[in-house]
């Protein structure tokens, strides 16, 4: 398996998570929002360590770019964790309008952020990695 | 592969004035509608142009250069130059030929103009696309489109220069010069779009790896196939009509199941799509319906895709700055807003229609539509205007 089909597959998981939640809270079902939700920042949480614990490092190492496109992708991941916790804020206020207007910002920002890794971070690093250790390395997180 | 960093997504400015001028296209388009329906005639050329070089190519061109690093990792090192230079030839090029089309003067000046601008900001992106190695179906797309924008405007050229008689007048060309240009260009250009948008902003499944990277080469040939007769463009329509179905499909079966009115133009692009290809197949008597659904597709697209994109940007851009109070997209152009502006281009489709059949009438939509290109206009110069004003 390459690193892009193992990735663009986390995306895909971290996406799906993200719709749920967006369901249960335009259905005002609040009850079960905040487990959806956690399920949801749990997944990219991990999936965002996974990259910049892992990946980024070893991408730095071998290729030697390091104020490159992983610089980069690590300025979006805080700025998507920093939506991250204001979506959570919002649930707990039960602010359906600013969850909504947090979340389709958060949408477009790592939509963008995943394309921009999909079509070009992800195709690099399996040019460059030994992949199986990285994605081993990356499992046990 | 240079990578990607901050630098390279290109600044905020570049997109708002490409979008911007092309909103201002939106507003002559609507002006001239009217003054059409008072007079009661209609000067098809005119229109044609306004809505495919007015609307469409700023558009187009402002997201390509977006796009580019983001989608294809292709970068536009100092880009506002090169942006300016577009824009200058593109500002005063178009308007200069669309002026020729109403005062019958200045056509071959015009005309060099846009076609240098065209010619400039096509090898310029070409240049940058071919440097990288990517095979992925949107990348693609859009390297094939910018190719038959090249060819339609050539062929274009060669009409204008026909007119003045330096070249013989052929229907061949003027019939390659707009399904060039209509399919190829805007066409190709907003299926290979969509082929990584629908995916990831309505959270949908992804269209068939093999009609996707197939899609452009196909559509290409199929271009070219059709310039021989009405029964060889029936490959053309199929595969838009494919691309339609397969994308209406995406957006009904969407995870994202949220009220979202970018959603409904995109619909409405997609249904004005598939009626337009019937026309096209009956072009020959219903030539201006296929127009009018043609332009209805694009349009649409282009303004669910712009208000997106430029919410998006100014989050961004405001965001990346380290500003204090950054405004969310929803800030920028709220969710009203492009529910007001939704229905009113709804109602002027609706309008023209019953116009159209009715054969009066026209002073109504044309009046729809003069109040939605307004509401547009206003609603992207607002939105553009709040990353201007919270600069520190």
């Amino acid at each position: 398996m390459s690193v892009k089909t193992y990735l663009t597959e986390e995306h895909r998981q971290c996406d799906e998570l993200y719709a749920k939640v967006e369901k249960l809270i335009q259905e005002d079902n609040w009850d079960n929002v905040l487990e959806a939700f956690d399920a949801f920042k749990k997944a990219t949480l991990l999936h965002f360590k996974k990259e910049e614990d892992i990946l980024f490092p070893a991408f730095e190492e071998t290729t030697g770019i390091v104020m490159g496109p992983t610089q980069v992708m690590r300025m979006e991941h805080t700025q998507a964790k920093e939506l991250i916790d204001r979506m959570e804020k919002a649930i707990k206020e039960r602010n359906k309008n600013t969850f909504l207007s947090l979340g389709d910002t958060f949408m477009v920002l790592i939509q963008q952020h995943n394309m921009k890794e999909e079509q070009i971070l992800y195709p690099m690093c399996d040019q460059h990695l030994i992949i199986s250790d990285i994605i081993e390395s990356m499992e046990r997180l | 592969m240079t990578g990607l960093s901050l630098q390279q997504a290109p600044p905020f400015i570049i997109v708002f004035g490409f979008f911007l001028t092309a909103c201002l296209f939106g507003l002559v388009i609507s002006l001239t509608e009217l003054y059409m329906a008072l007079e009661h005639s209609l000067f098809l050329p005119l229109l044609v142009h306004l809505y495919t070089l007015g609307f469409a190519l700023f558009t187009m061109f402002g997201a390509l250069f977006q796009m580019l690093p983001v989608v294809a990792g292709a970068v536009i090192k100092s880009p506002k130059p090169k942006a300016f230079i577009s824009l200058f030839l593109l500002i005063t090029g178009i308007p200069t030929f669309i002026y020729s089309f109403i005062f019958g003067k200045f056509m071959l000046l015009g005309a060099f103009l846009t076609y240098t601008g065209i010619l400039y900001t096509s090898f310029l992106m070409l240049y940058h696309l071919l440097k990288i190695k990517s095979f992925m179906p949107t990348p693609k797309g859009m390297k094939f489109s910018l190719v038959f924008l090249l060819l339609g405007a050539t062929a274009g050229l060669c009409r204008v220069l026909s007119y003045y008689g330096y070249l013989p007048i052929s229907d061949k060309v003027l019939y390659f010069h707009y399904t060039s240009l209509l399919f190829g260009w805007i066409g190709l250009l907003i299926s290979s779009v969509s082929f990584q948008v629908v995916e990831m902003f309505f959270v949908a499944e992804s269209y068939p790896k093999h009609f996707s990277e197939n899609y452009p080469l196909l559509v290409s040939l199929s271009i070219f196939l059709s310039i021989i007769g009405n029964f060889f463009s029936l490959p053309l329509l199929f595969l838009f009509f494919a691309y339609s179905f397969l994308t209406i499909k995406r957006l009904i079966a969407r995870k994202r199941k949220i009220k979202d009115y970018t959603l409904y133009f995109w619909y409405l692009g997609q249904i004005s799509l598939i009626i337009s290809l019937v026309f096209f197949a009956l072009r020959e008597t219903l030539f201006l319906p296929f127009l009018f659904f043609y332009a209805v597709f694009f349009t649409s697209i282009i303004m669910g895709m712009m208000y997106r994109i430029i919410p998006f940007l100014v989050w961004f851009h405001s965001s990346n700055e380290g500003r204090k109070e950054v405004p969310l997209m929803s800030e920028v152009v709220p969710p009203e807003r492009i529910k007001g502006n939704f229905y009113l281009h709804l109602v002027w489709v609706l309008l023209s229609i019953f116009a159209y059949i009715l054969d009066k009438g026209y002073l109504v939509p044309s009046t729809v539509h003069l109040v939605s290109s307004v509401f547009l206009l206003y609603n992207i110069c607002r939105g553009g205007m709040l990353y201007f004003k919270t600069q520190p």
